[in-house]
């Protein structure tokens, strides 16, 4: 591994640790404005959320410390080279679901997670490599994830409203049974 | 000991067995196993995953119904995991990990159909014995467990944390760290006692707290999906299955290995943290140190899937006893099916078998059954099974996405918690990236505020004295454990160091 990729790695590594002790002052910070009972307990609503907190700020300069020394150690497995881009679709996924479940329907919303969350793997296809058929290829591949995703969201909506009796937001689809 | 509650267990294990094969009963079971097998064949796609993807189709059907098509899906997804692990070396869980290894070789010599069948029948006997086992032991750990005070339990869930921390996962602090960010995670929403909101930010959507389940789908689903996508490049092949049954030699050697199985599995099932990645390689030890053969190890030698799937299913069994009796997930994957209890409202623990003998024997007695359907489902249906393999893992993945937001939606109708279920997915990812284990997260998000209620309570009834969490006998003895376990592994490493120095 290259020494700016070893630089990444460690970065990437040290948000678990990093993230662990922002949480830890935040827990600290908010149980500081938790108001104390009063009773034969002399443990409140407090006591547990200032100890976790305090636990976290503990352990996270630990780990952040053993993490650094095994990276200089080069102890750790170099991961195969990371598709960051597909975190991007993924997240997208997400995002515009929970943006449009309440807006558009479950089921547009979900067809659009679909979509966007099969867009962050590789389609493996074998055919000729020209760029002609790489686009053919790609246009197909998504027109295939949009067939399969009406599919699977109308299928899962009756599923779970209709089968089930599940509450699901109809949306722009109020005519579909089961809103 | 006395011997009458043996024959009551029996008594009420009967009435559970005339309970779990009532016909709409045996059709939740029946769609339990088959959702649950067809769900955990799924790369990637652990059990504890697969009970959270589906804890929302239970949502709508009575308690006792739902909880026996639970147990179906809790099996389900113990028997899908291994057929992955053999046909594509992809364990769907820690316990298939050992299976992977000697059966993916048998599949490759194109033996996949005795693995397969091997797996099946070794999980459904030792699945069968430790049923039978769990039946007689739960009912004397209800006795004891009556004996519990808030003390007790504290102490008892104190033994639990420190487990966890020292036995999941490879890094003891990476685990203490993950234990702790659940227990914090736990502490959102308002607390029960005083009526104030805490760790909510004046969010009125956090004032009910963070579900279990919105949490385990957020890091288990999302979290694996985020890294499959970004990290995982090849596809393996699918290999051929080819007849799915044993030779007399093959059962030969196959029986033994399932009945050693079982005996090791299952103690280690029924403590915490326990879990099966330890009797699993310890199984295939012993298979490896009894074998006449032991070089055909490493090349495909039957007892190397027959051992360690009858440890695996029989520690899983085995984690219902500290579940049902006492409240106590020893799992990720006992910790939903918890979840599965908290939603309709009902507390597993001693007095859920006085309060509902019907629904707690009615699902021990359906592991039984649901240990026959599974058996049945698996032998004829592997064809099924493989085909779901051959679904693109693009397809694959974005439908465990939607499924996810589908149960996170599902629960409140908030789409504020698909929201929450991408910043867990995030941390899933994060965490999986790093090495750290995921288990401790919901086990310390659904024990934490037990501990914590446990220990306000304790205090109240001793006046505020600190003794009084150590004044009896068990909470002395389980505390002490507790301590000895915390510092075993420092006193441990300290000794070997001394003996490198000598």
């Amino acid at each position: 591994m290259s020494a700016r990729g070893a630089s990444r790695a460690l970065l990437a590594d040290l948000a678990m640790p990093f993230a662990l002790g922002g949480g830890g002052l935040f827990v600290i910070f908010q149980a500081q404005g938790i108001a104390t009972a009063s009773g034969y307990s002399p443990v409140g609503p407090s006591f547990f959320p200032t100890v976790t907190g305090a636990l976290m700020l503990l352990i996270a300069p630990l780990l952040g410390f053993g993490t650094w020394r095994s990276h200089m150690a080069q102890a750790h497995a170099a991961l195969p080279s990371p598709r960051i881009h597909a975190l991007g679709w993924l997240l997208a996924a997400v995002a515009l679901g929970a943006l449009g479940i309440e807006r558009a329907g479950f089921v547009p919303a979900m067809i659009v997670a679909f979509v966007l969350a099969a867009q962050a793997f590789p389609s493996h296809s074998t055919t000729a490599s020209d760029a002609t058929s790489s686009n053919r290829r790609s246009g197909r591949t998504i027109l295939g994830d949009f067939g399969v995703a009406i599919v699977f969201a109308l299928t899962t909506w009756f599923l779970f409203t209709v089968g089930l009796g599940l509450r699901l937001p109809a949306g722009w689809l109020s005519a579909l049974p089961g809103a | 000991m006395d011997s009458s509650v043996t024959l009551t267990a029996l008594n009420a294990l009967a009435n559970g067995l005339l309970v779990a094969i009532a016909p709409d009963n045996l059709l939740y079971a029946l769609m339990g196993c088959l959702l649950g097998t067809a769900v955990g064949v799924l790369p990637g796609v652990g059990p504890a995953v697969t009970l959270a993807l589906l804890l929302p189709l239970t949502a709508k059907l009575e308690p006792t119904g739902a909880m026996i098509m639970f147990a179906g899906v809790y099996y389900g997804a113990m028997y899908g995991g291994s057929t992955t692990a053999i046909l594509l070396n992809t364990p769907g869980e820690s316990g298939s990990i050992v299976t992977s290894l000697e059966g993916n070789r048998m599949a490759r010599a194109g033996r996949a159909g005795p693995a397969l069948a091997t797996a099946a029948i070794g999980s459904f006997v030792a699945g069968l014995l430790a049923t039978a086992i769990v039946a007689l032991l739960a009912p004397w750990v209800v006795e004891i467990a009556l004996l519990f005070g808030p003390a007790e339990y504290f102490a008892l869930l104190t033994l639990a944390f420190v487990t966890v921390t020292v036995t999941l996962g490879k890094d003891r602090l990476k685990g203490a760290g993950a234990l702790i960010a659940g227990i914090a995670t736990g502490l959102v929403g308002i607390d029960g006692q005083t009526g104030q909101p805490r760790l909510a930010m004046g969010i009125p959507e956090l004032f009910d707290g963070i579900e279990v389940t919105l949490v385990a789908m957020g890091l288990f689903a999302i979290g694996e999906t985020l890294y499959a996508a970004v990290h995982e490049d090849e596809e393996e092949s699918i290999l051929q299955t080819g007849p799915v049954r044993m030779s007399a030699d093959d059962w030969r050697r196959s029986w033994p290995a399932w009945l050693r199985g079982t005996a090791i599995g299952f103690p280690f099932g029924c403590i915490p943290a326990g879990g099966v990645e330890i009797p699993t390689f310890l199984s295939y030890a012993v298979e490896k140190r009894l074998s006449k053969n032991p070089e055909a190890f490493g090349h495909g030698a039957i007892e190397g899937v027959a051992g360690p799937e009858a440890a695996n299913n029989a520690g899983v069994t085995a984690a219902l006893v500290p579940m049902l009796a006492l409240g106590l997930p020893v799992s990720a994957t006992a910790a939903m099916m918890l979840a599965g209890f908290q939603q309709y409202g009902l507390q597993p623990g001693p007095l859920l078998f006085v309060t509902q003998p019907e629904l707690v024997w009615g699902l021990i007695a359906s592991l039984l059954v649901g240990n026959i359907v599974l058996l049945a489902l698996n032998l004829p249906l592997v064809g099924l099974w493989v085909r779901l393999l051959a679904i693109p893992k693009r397809w694959l993945y974005a439908g465990i996405v939607v499924f996810a937001m589908l149960g996170t939606y599902g629960m409140r109708q908030s789409a504020f918690d698909l929201w929450l279920l991408l910043g867990a997915g995030l941390v899933g990812y994060g965490m999986r990236r790093s090495g750290w284990p995921l288990a401790p997260v919901v086990i310390g998000l659904i024990l934490g505020p037990l501990a914590e209620g446990q220990l306000r309570r304790a205090l109240a009834i001793s006046q505020g004295q600190w003794s009084g969490l150590t004044a009896s006998t068990i909470s002395a003895s389980l505390l002490g454990l507790a301590l000895m376990i915390a510092l075993w592994p420092i006193v441990s490493d300290w000794f070997k160091s001394r003996q490198t120095a000598l």
